[in-house]
């Protein structure tokens, strides 16, 4: 965990532990994950039907 | 033209989209433009926008969205979809109903959020209600990640309900 080896997506906290951020944090994250909700959506329903 | 079924069901559907466009036009000026913004306002600046711009916005943000919940559920019902679009269309096999379903349930967790989770934390966050500076931190980043939540669901919610048209 050197060097900052998870900088950019972890931030350390006290005493070794390390908080993963939340995806939602970043708008483009957020825009990413609406769009892989939506591929589910149309792939459950062309499962489904 | 005659004020019949047909022209309620037009009547409705354009409240649904009028109403649809001032909620989400505002839930996308939140998370595009007014958050991303905050940091680069100098300090003396932002009550300009924690008391005057986004009390007004989060107005109409959350009526919003009540009339957006209101006059859809009027429209399906009027479409006689109601039920088979809330139960995803999967008693009558509708491929429809299912797409349009979970666009409208995308649409009642997107209401629920911004009724029962944001407009409370904001409330708190923009001082309307007392609480201490931490419950104030702490209620904004809820508030906020609420909001993205939102942004994330509107993807594939517009999808659903534009896809009406697919099947």
């Amino acid at each position: 965990l050197r060097d900052g080896a998870l900088r950019g997506n972890c931030d350390r906290a006290f005493k070794g532990r390390v908080r993963m951020k939340n995806p939602l944090e970043s708008l483009h994250m957020t825009i990413v994950l609406g769009l892989v909700i939506t591929v589910i959506v149309q792939v459950l329903v062309n499962v489904v039907h | 033209m005659e004020l019949d079924l047909t022209y309620w069901q037009f009547f409705f559907r354009w409240l649904h989209i009028m109403s649809g466009v001032m909620w989400i036009g505002l839930l996308w000026y939140f998370n595009f433009v007014q958050i991303p913004s905050m940091p680069k306002i100098p300090d003396e600046q932002k009550p300009a926008i924690g008391k005057v711009i986004a009390p007004a916005a989060l107005f109409w943000f959350r009526w919003g969205a009540m009339a957006t919940i209101i006059t859809g559920l009027i429209e399906a019902h009027l479409l006689g979809v109601l039920a088979d679009n809330l139960t995803l269309g999967l008693t009558t096999g509708s491929a429809k109903a299912m797409a349009v379903g979970f666009g409208m349930w995308f649409g009642i967790i997107m209401w629920f959020n911004v009724w029962f989770v944001i407009w409370p934390n904001q409330k708190k966050a923009l001082g309307i209600v007392e609480a201490t500076a931490d419950a104030k931190k702490a209620a904004a980043r809820t508030a906020m990640l609420f909001s993205r939540t939102n942004t994330m669901l509107s993807i594939p919610m517009l999808y659903g309900m534009a896809s009406v048209h697919l099947y």
